[in-house]
């Protein structure tokens, strides 16, 4: 038990991290860590050394959070990284004047709010292939290992994230 | 748009990621010079990655982490002790005088139809229970009381409700059934206050519980309960099992990684107590300490574990 809460403890955080990144709600973040670590805990015996341990919690992450059924409630969301989190973290958003013109390097709390919309109006394959390609850094090669498809679904589902995030987001481009 | 120009369409923003194969790239690069359409297009998509670069995307509040692992500890402990977790109700639930089910029914379906009918039936005090454990139970209560459908032609009706019966105990801590209800209310508890004097009874009893389920909820407690006073006193109480090989790795995993560092340092002085007592740590929890020695933050912390090792500094 003491080797799992070490193995677990080790690569934990990044697991929430996509997970937060995914959902942008912390209830929904913790669902999703707990289970993921409960499958992780459930399948160790199992896992058979066929890829590394963090590629494995990776796809396994990533299973999850596609079919992560939300409990927020739009009256009790309180996404991740905004000031009304209120958690006073270092990610909290400067508030610029109304005279700001849109070139101008800070972003307001109205436009990470429209930007979070976008990413929740993508479909969850969508919204995973453009969260790991543009987010998270990684290639296509991996993204397609991850979900278990080609290349070419890739390529197709970040083209088509990558187009409608421009239409939700034209009056800020 | 040809076929060729939707297929260039497409590889705009793989070009942005540089996920193209070189010859690709030229020939997007040869196009992109002839196809203003496609300018605009990758253009547009510049603008969208340079927005979402100057969106500061922090990494979650730390505190937050912390939760979850908690609540993902105190889930995987609820799902190891699962069917203990049932004998405990059921054996909680034997240690009294069982209800008889003929006369739960009967009381049950005049309740419904007349609560004033169902106190005759349950009259206050109860009966006495010739054991260890005094039982005083109290009146029958209904809730969430429903009616499920209407009633249909040959007079039948459905209603749901909760039958709920307050009950109290008075024993002696060293009674089996009272143990096992402080293991619950030290897991179970509504609220802090309910759990920490839970956990602080077990540290005042004169020897240790012999009962495995006081055992794994303090265990439980320790490693995952969201009030720091709680994890302290279920410590605490805990002390009372020094021989037992899991409390010692519990103990471990607390000073690895407790978010309380008062905490943490009160769990070390607990190992080099129980050192002291003539306790000594295994060699995989040796290999633990020596990385706590190693890596904790707390000068404290290294230094006690570095007296627990016992071994030369090379």
């Amino acid at each position: 038990m003491l080797a799992f809460n070490e193995l677990v403890q080790r690569h934990d955080r990044i697991v929430f991290a996509l997970a937060a990144r995914y959902v942008n709600s912390a209830e929904d973040a913790k669902d999703i860590f707990q289970e993921v670590m409960i499958r992780v805990f459930r399948g160790l015996p199992a896992f058979r050394l066929q890829s590394e341990f963090s590629t494995w919690l990776h796809r396994i992450t990533v299973n999850v959070c596609l079919t992560h059924r939300s409990r927020s409630r739009s009256d009790t969301h309180v996404p991740l990284a905004s000031p009304e989190s209120g958690d006073g973290s270092a990610g909290d958003i400067q508030i610029p004047d109304s005279t700001a013109g849109p070139d101008d390097a800070t972003i307001n709390a109205d436009t990470v709010r429209h930007i979070e919309q976008a990413l929740q109006a993508l479909s969850p394959r969508q919204r995973m292939v453009f969260t790991l390609r543009h987010f998270e850094g990684h290639s296509l090669r991996e993204i397609a290992r991850t979900l278990r498809c080609t290349e070419g679904t890739v390529k197709r589902y970040l083209f088509i994230a990558t187009r409608r995030m421009r239409e939700q987001l034209q009056d800020l481009l | 748009m040809t076929l060729r120009h939707s297929y260039y369409r497409r590889m705009l923003p793989l070009f942005l990621y540089g996920e193209l194969t070189d010859q690709e790239r030229q020939d997007l690069e040869q196009h992109l010079g002839m196809c203003e359409s496609c300018r605009r297009e990758i253009d547009g998509t510049r603008r969208l990655h340079s927005l979402l670069a100057r969106v500061p995307w922090p990494a979650p509040p730390e505190a937050q982490l912390q939760e979850a692992r908690l609540q993902f500890r105190a889930a995987l402990a609820s799902e190891r002790r699962q069917p203990r977790t049932g004998r405990l109700i059921a054996g909680l639930l034997g240690a009294f005088q069982p209800l008889r089910p003929a006369h739960v029914f009967t009381g049950l379906v005049l309740v419904a139809a007349a609560f004033i009918a169902g106190r005759t039936l349950f009259p206050a005090g109860g009966s006495q229970i010739p054991a260890t454990a005094g039982l005083a139970q109290g009146e029958l209560r209904v809730t969430n009381l429903q009616l499920v459908g209407d009633a249909g032609s040959d007079g039948m009706i459905d209603v749901a409700f909760d039958a709920v019966r307050p009950m109290r105990i008075r024993g002696n801590l060293n009674d089996p059934a009272i143990q096992k209800v402080l293991a619950y209310a030290v897991v179970n508890g509504e609220n802090p206050g309910v759990r920490l004097r839970a956990a602080g009874s077990v540290s005042a009893m004169q020897s240790a519980p012999p009962e495995r389920e006081v055992r794994a909820a303090l265990m439980l407690a320790m490693t995952s309960d969201r009030n720091d006073g709680v994890r302290r006193e279920a410590l605490r109480a805990l002390l009372r099992y020094p021989g037992d090989r899991e409390v010692r790795d519990a103990v471990l995993t607390m000073i690895l990684h407790d978010p309380n560092p008062g905490l943490r340092v009160a769990a070390i002085n607990a190992l080099d107590t129980l050192r002291a007592r003539g306790y000594q740590p295994d060699q995989g929890q040796l290999q633990t300490i020596r990385q706590i020695r190693q890596n904790d933050q707390s000068l404290y912390v290294r230094t006690k574990a570095q007296s627990i090792l016992g071994e030369k500094i090379q």
